[in-house]
């Protein structure tokens, strides 16, 4: 009987979450007293706008997104992208500081192989980024050796929120 | 299919091979996909519901349209066809006809909810989860033993 179960557990066990949610880690991350959850809205015009710039194919519809308030002001937003890397999807959180530049990325959800997740030390080159980098693996951005597929949906994630965050930064306060 | 018109399977001693080869590699057909459906679907019901309709606290999106329709194409052909051959097998065994008629409505009909209990799930309501699972079993059962009664028969001798 007790084998059966374990047995039962080992087949039934849910995904996983691997990191803290969205809004402890914005209050985390800028200090903030206020974090709350708002919606983007994406139009085709921006969708094409933002397939351009970002070089990164972009569909209209709704990003989740995040705001961070210290003292009633607005510290900084955040970006949730849900992206598929190869057949299952990652969630990357993008956090932007008003001036449009990159506080930290971090992976919360991933669905692949976990020899593929990207890991922190990688992660940490986003870091200082903004839109007068390219965020383009081989040029700024070091790839990830047997992982490039997801080197590259984080970066393709980079380049789309933080011309977002620009586009929408009023949305934010 | 020219075995569709023979009178006994077993006249034909390639056919009557031929025949079991294919209900063998059935039986580990249906192994395998008992394991996938695992994969693909989830044997729990929170697992199906996350996977079709999504879970925003696991960052899962809902099933595209695309997915759904890609998924239930090739499970709907594969299931169709061993389903097809295993009961004009059993058709010819020594079965009553009532046995004969309780299979092919029992296998028919669980096909046909659990192709479309994804479709419920997604368009209807969450509830039809139960629907999915309930004939996933009964469809697999169903066919491990239409093709139990289909090896036994073509084992069989005959006259026997």
């Amino acid at each position: 009987m007790k084998h059966i179960l374990v047995v039962l557990l080992f087949f039934c066990g849910g995904p996983a979450q691997s990191a803290p949610g969205p809004l402890t880690l914005l209050k985390e991350s800028f200090q903030a007293d206020e974090a709350k959850r708002i919606s983007l809205i994406v139009t085709k015009k921006e969708a094409k706008e933002l397939t351009q710039s970002a070089r990164s194919p972009v569909k209209a519809g709704v990003v989740r997104a995040y705001t961070a308030k210290k003292q009633g002001k607005v510290v900084g937003g955040a970006i949730l992208l849900i992206r598929r890397v190869r057949t299952k999807d990652m969630a990357t959180l993008y956090l932007i500081e008003n001036a449009g530049q990159i506080k930290s990325t971090e992976v919360l959800a991933f669905y692949e192989p976990p020899e593929y997740e990207p890991s922190d030390r990688w992660l940490k080159q986003f870091r200082g980024k903004n839109l007068q980098q390219r965020l383009t693996i081989g040029s700024d951005l070091t790839n990830i050796t047997g992982a490039t597929l997801s080197a590259e949906e984080v970066s393709r994630g980079a380049r789309f929120a933080v011309r977002l965050f620009k586009m929408k930064q009023k949305e934010f306060r | 299919m020219r075995f569709t018109t023979s009178q006994d399977l077993r006249e034909s001693r390639l056919l009557r091979h031929l025949l079991l080869f294919f209900f063998v590699q059935g039986v580990f057909f249906q192994a395998l996909s008992i394991f996938f459906e695992n994969t693909r679907w989830g044997w729990v019901p929170q697992e199906i519901k996350n996977k079709i309709l999504g879970n925003e606290e696991f960052f899962l999106r809902p099933m595209s349209v695309e997915d759904l329709v890609t998924a239930l194409h090739t499970e709907i052909f594969l299931y169709l066809f061993l389903q097809t051959m295993l009961l004009l097998v059993f058709l010819r065994t020594r079965a009553s006809d009532a046995q004969k008629s309780l299979a092919c409505v029992w296998v028919l009909f669980s096909l046909f909810l659990n192709e479309l209990s994804p479709l419920l799930i997604r368009y209807v309501s969450e509830n039809f989860v139960f629907a999915k699972i309930i004939s996933f079993w009964a469809l697999n059962l169903g066919l491990i033993v239409l093709t139990t009664a289909n090896i036994a028969f073509l084992l069989r001798k005959k006259n026997a």
